[in-house]
């Protein structure tokens, strides 16, 4: 213990002030699958681009999308294993909240406890930071929520967010239709404004609505690279 | 002789219309022996929440801090009060935890929810919740406190006939227990309003 500097945490304080750790992190999501969320005026769809790498992939093991409650879900940018660590810590954060009090946990502090997560990886010795960014949209007794969490464990309340490739041009293109979703049902954004970025980004996508007091698994759906959304059950 | 039945309690809660009342004797003994006439059973938990621990005095005052803490904690941390429901099922879980080892107490915990719906529980002392819409008992005199309650209460009381109520009953039932006593110390709480009220029994 503690025989070379390198018993030391990899995310070291750069002389300007710096973490170079966490940009390379940032840079890993940047460079990830694009994925966005929109709230909508009665809920929030979160979708994320759907490129299988191969046409031999079977697409039925690609889920991208997850439910860490049964009304949070989560989508990632980056790492694929790396999501699923935070996945899996997330969900164990939610059931022990359940457990001691019998409430499903709200976003906000399901949200807080994954992002110290995550800031603990850039302090602690022997891991490095998630190459990950994550957009965690749930609905409880505040109402539909969207959060975006970094690698750093900064984490912001969004109206529609977007990361990974391309996320310039999504986000104008978020930026344009906001008005539009806000007042519109997270169905309506679902149907109309996800084939368009699809379009865009010239990539297929698959999305989850979380609406109230609908089944996230009866809303989730599969968009075509033409635009067309198909119900996946 | 069981330790629960140490030092002495009475402890009862009833629910009204869009109320509920809390009240306890006021005795701490050492078996028949009585030590002080103002001991506090029932506490504060925030505006419209309130628990009542019966059995150990000492194990009493120590889990009243220890849910104080807890509730502070989620305050800071949720920037909101604890429903009643929510409050009760923290309770259960911090007396499980010493499943072989536990505080020596029954809580009584009543609130008033969202929609001013009125909420009553009590539990034992490894945080089996009992449920009720009427009114719980717990403590020494909990045999008598059953006996009085369901003989005296009616559905949807008015605060002021509720006080009334929870009052007659408690004074009946700690005149017929030897370790309870001493006066009472009612609560009746409605969503305006927290009215605290010290009763004199028979002082001996």
């Amino acid at each position: 213990m503690g025989d070379s500097q390198y018993s030391f945490s990899l995310t070291t304080f750069s002389p300007s002030g710096k973490l170079v750790q966490i940009e390379h992190a940032l840079t890993a999501v940047g460079s990830g699958q694009t994925s966005l969320g929109i709230k909508a005026a009665n809920g929030v769809v979160i979708a994320t681009e759907k490129k299988l790498p191969s046409i031999l992939v079977d697409e039925a093991s690609v889920q991208k999308i997850q439910l860490l409650t049964p009304n949070i879900g989560v989508v990632y940018s980056g790492m694929g294993p790396d999501s699923r660590v935070l996945v899996r810590k997330s969900r164990k954060q939610a059931e022990q909240y359940y457990k001691l009090y019998k409430e499903p946990i709200p976003v906000t502090q399901l949200v807080r406890e994954t992002a110290a997560v995550m800031q603990e990886f850039t302090q602690s010795g022997g891991v490095r930071p998630f190459g990950v960014s994550l957009l965690i949209a749930g609905f409880d007794e505040s109402g539909p929520q969207l959060y975006q969490v970094d690698p750093s464990g900064s984490y912001f309340s969004w109206k529609a967010s977007a990361m990974g490739k391309n996320v310039s041009n999504a986000k104008t293109f978020l930026e344009k239709r906001n008005r539009y979703a806000a007042r519109s049902t997270g169905r309506e954004v679902m149907r109309v404004l996800l084939p368009q970025i699809s379009h865009i980004l010239k990539v297929p996508i698959a999305a989850v609505l979380r609406e109230h007091g609908s089944d996230p698994s009866l809303a989730s759906g599969r968009l075509r690279s033409s635009g067309s959304l198909q119900r996946l059950r | 002789m069981s330790i629960f039945e140490y030092n002495g309690s009475a402890l009862v809660a009833m629910v009204g219309k869009n109320c509920f009342a809390i009240g306890s004797d006021r005795r701490l003994g050492v078996q028949l022996q009585t030590i002080a006439t103002d001991f506090q059973r029932i506490f504060q938990i925030h505006d419209r929440l309130f628990i009542g621990l019966s059995g150990l005095g000492s194990d009493a005052q120590t889990l009243y801090q220890r849910l104080v803490f807890r509730h502070k904690l989620y305050q800071l941390r949720e920037e909101r009060d604890m429903k009643p429901e929510t409050f009760a099922n923290l309770v259960s879980a911090i007396l499980y935890e010493k499943r072989f080892g536990p505080y020596f107490c029954q809580p009584v915990i009543a609130g008033l929810g969202d929609d001013n719906k009125p909420f009553i529980c009590t539990m034992d002392s490894i945080g089996a919740k009992e449920l009720a819409k009427d009114f719980v008992v717990a403590g020494t005199a909990s045999e008598s406190l059953y006996g009085a309650c369901e003989s005296m209460y009616k559905p949807d009381l008015e605060p002021e006939e509720l006080f009334e109520t929870v009052s007659q009953a408690l004074q009946a039932s700690v005149d017929r227990d030897c370790l309870s006593g001493w006066g009472g110390h009612v609560y009746i709480v409605t969503p305006t309003e927290i009215k605290e009220h010290i009763l004199k029994g028979r002082m001996d």
